[in-house]
């Protein structure tokens, strides 16, 4: 009876389940190696340059709102630079939320987006208004996640013409202030936490199982949220609903976090044909995204072109899935299926 | 349909033993590594101690989804998750089946079930497959799990059902969400959608008492509810709408006290929800409610009586959820338990304490007696695990 209900069970469950779980076999933790390298390679590879790089764009994006500020006639064009720079390197890098990022809601003050409840006009409104005192970037951190970031910034240099309004450009450049302050807490964070995996075994298991977490949820999220205004149907679609409509960046606000997937990707792999499906169901999620326009959202709403955002939504799904059934037996851990398949 | 065929029941029951998918219980020590043994016994359901520590584990056909524990201690019922048919009742000593639940055609499992306060009788959330409509089965709990009636629920898609304190109401959260087998857990009515809170009349199953979100929050999915000493009922949903509104996910509603109301957070605490809450559950003293998102690798903790959100403790793929000591346990899929200390009026969290155990935890957890059902085994818990 026992043999009979373990050969059942094997012959009918794992190739399925494991698959749609994600869950490491023994057979493969076996063969995965050292955990501590796994983690020192996601860190020095992928994660610790990204988490420099977003420093380093949001520290310049503050200069130069400094010494725009500082100007007669502070230039949108300089700023929008510093804008594209500071997002594109936080899109690439916007998934992972273990670490540094998921903690003090740095990733929420650095991109609560989309806009809930008008949150970030209203709380931009109020700190324009020059009745009240012209905000620092200390006193922006303990407002609202809404006006701290990215959205808030957005707004600021791209709605409106000609040179910014002196009251504008301070709250802005309260706003970048604390957009630097917050990428540099999570760069330093991130670097004591990979020295930490780098030589404790348990810390970097625990590092490799949340980058593969991780990984699955920014799939995830552009599928149901950065992709969310393309809608199931043409009639639901929201051509104004894209991630970087106002900056002109709604291709970056895709390409950049697919990027970041397939460096994470590339180093979970390994080289090794087991991963195969999940390189290739990325690179072509990545290539139909470099296909597309700048602007995603009017071709959200045209019968004619809708096709070519489906089909990267399409593509998201099968690199989902492909991740989800190639990465964790290859690394030694599991992702679980509560966020995927609740109920 | 009141009733099924007894020989059907009689042929189920004897054969329930020869079934190859349920294996014998047994003690298993700290046999916590479920991802372990995934590949070699598939589904299962443990039970384990406040430390993670197993001492019984049982095959299962499939995943399950809600367990429900009877007021004695002595029996546990593991319902499927949706659209499953099956629900199994097992000795809590050491996990040996003791029923299978025979479901009528045209009807499957919601995922949870409760016990009448005597233990004589077993409620689980159901779909009408044909009509559409929320259906709550009744099961004659003191003789081999027989159907004995079945009423309307007072809404479509019931999920999650609990009893009032009063042992004579039945709570239950009505989804909203029309599903059919035929099209796996697709939602087939997003237009007309709209979920529900219903008081049932335990003597006839009548709804005494009904409650929606509005028309604003008719995307809301009301999925999970914990029921206080006092009656009140706190819920968590799941929203299906457009990710830009964000509506608030748990709330409380007072049968007889009027609507229900949904509690505020802070945009970034809301945004971490990620739209979806998994479980709800109070704390022993019942002020604290605690609602998992699986989804935000997030456990929000907020005061019952204002509402006030507490704060967050995050834990990757957490769903289940019960009380536990002065504060809870939380389990994941992914990252194994959690348990938390005492979370008061002060909005500081205990810092989550790691546990031994690191098994892939499915979404509910159940526990021995609480307030109302308190039993000698008050750190023993149960879980299932895959």
């Amino acid at each position: 009876m026992r043999l009979l209900l373990s050969s059942l069970l094997d012959f009918l469950l794992p190739p399925l389940l494991v698959a749609a779980i994600g869950v490491a076999t023994p057979a493969a933790a076996e063969t995965t190696g050292d955990p501590r390298t796994t983690a020192r390679r996601l860190s020095s590879a992928v994660i610790e340059p990204a988490y420099g790089d977003l420093a380093a764009a949001a520290r310049r994006s503050a200069e130069i709102w400094e010494s725009e500020c500082r100007g007669p006639a502070p230039s949108r064009e300089r700023l929008a630079v510093g804008f594209v720079a500071v997002a594109t390197a936080w899109w690439r890098i916007e998934g992972l939320r273990y670490g540094p990022a998921g903690e003090d809601f740095r990733a929420e003050r650095i991109d609560l987006w989309p806009e809930r409840r008008n949150a970030t006009t209203r709380g931009l409104a109020e700190l324009v208004d020059p009745a009240g005192p012209e905000p620092t970037a200390e006193e922006i951190r303990g407002r609202s996640a809404a006006v701290q970031g990215l959205p808030a910034l957005e707004r600021l240099i791209f709605e409106g013409k000609g040179p910014l309004a002196p009251r504008v450009c301070a709250v802005g450049r309260a706003i970048a202030g604390n957009l630097a302050a917050i990428t540099a807490e999570i760069d330093s964070g991130w670097r004591d936490l990979a020295a930490r995996a780098g030589a404790d075994e348990a810390t970097a298991r625990e590092l490799t199982a949340r980058v593969v977490t991780d990984l699955v949820g920014e799939y995830e999220a552009l599928i149901d949220g950065k992709l969310g205004p393309l809608g199931k149907t043409i009639a639901a679609a929201r051509p104004d609903g894209f991630e970087g409509r106002r900056a002109g960046a709604e291709r970056a606000a895709l390409a950049a976090p697919l990027a970041g997937l397939a460096a994470l990707t590339a180093v979970l792999v390994d080289g090794r044909e087991e991963g195969a499906t999940a390189m290739a169901t990325v690179a072509t999620a990545r290539a139909i995204a470099a296909g597309l326009p700048e602007a995603i959202g009017p071709l959200a709403a045209d019968a004619g072109r809708r096709s070519q955002v489906v089909l990267l939504r399409d593509a998201l799904r099968s690199a989902r899935d492909a991740a989800i059934a190639d990465l964790p037996p290859l690394v030694g851990v599991s992702v679980g299926f509560n966020s995927r398949d609740g109920d | 349909m009141t009733g099924i065929d007894r020989r059907r029941l009689t042929a189920v029951l004897a054969g329930l033993a020869a079934l190859p998918f349920v294996g014998r219980g047994r003690a298993s020590g700290r046999a916590a590594f479920a991802s372990a043994r995934f590949g070699a016994s598939g589904a299962a359901v443990a039970l384990l101690d406040a430390d993670g520590a197993e001492s019984a584990t049982q095959a299962l056909p499939e995943r399950g989804h809600g367990l429900a524990i009877a007021p004695d201690g002595r029996r546990l019922v593991v319902v499927a998750r949706r659209p499953g048919r099956w629900a199994l009742v097992l000795s809590t000593d050491d996990l040996a089946p003791l029923a299978r639940l025979a479901l009528p055609a045209g009807r499957h499992f919601y995922g949870h079930g409760c016990f009448s306060a005597d233990g004589q009788r077993f409620f689980t959330t159901e779909n009408d497959t044909d009509g559409g409509d929320g259906i709550v089965g009744v099961w004659d709990a003191t003789a081999g799990f027989e159907r004995i009636a079945e009423w309307r629920s007072g809404g479509v898609g019931p999920h999650d059902l609990a009893l009032a304190p009063d042992g004579r109401r039945l709570i239950v959260a009505n989804g909203g969400i029309r599903t059919h087998p035929d099209s796996g857990r697709d939602m087939l009515n997003r237009d007309t959608m709209q979920p529900t809170l219903a008081a049932l009349s335990l003597d006839d199953g009548s709804v005494v008492e009904r409650v929606d979100l509005g028309a604003e929050l008719r995307l809301a999915s009301i999925r999970h509810l914990a029921v206080a000493v006092d009656g009140e009922v706190v819920f968590g949903c799941q929203f299906e709408g457009d990710k830009s509104v964000m509506p608030p996910l748990v709330g409380a509603w007072r049968p007889g006290g009027g609507a229900a109301r949904l509690w505020e957070m802070p945009d970034a605490a809301l945004a971490r929800l990620d739209d979806y809450v998994g479980s709800v559950a109070l704390d022993r003293s019942g002020t604290v409610v605690a609602a998992t998102s699986p989804r935000g690798g997030t456990t929000a903790f907020f005061a019952r009586g204002s509402g006030r959100f507490l704060g967050l403790a995050d834990l990757a793929d957490v769903c289940g959820v019960a009380a536990a000591g002065d504060g809870f346990l939380l389990t994941s899929g992914a990252a194994g338990m959690r348990r938390t200390g005492a979370i008061g009026a002060a909005t500081r969290l205990v810092d989550p304490q790691p546990t031994a155990a690191r098994s892939i935890w499915d979404n509910h957890l159940a526990a021995f007696g609480d307030r109302r059902q308190r039993s000698a085994e008050t750190n023993r818990l149960v879980k299932l695990t895959v």
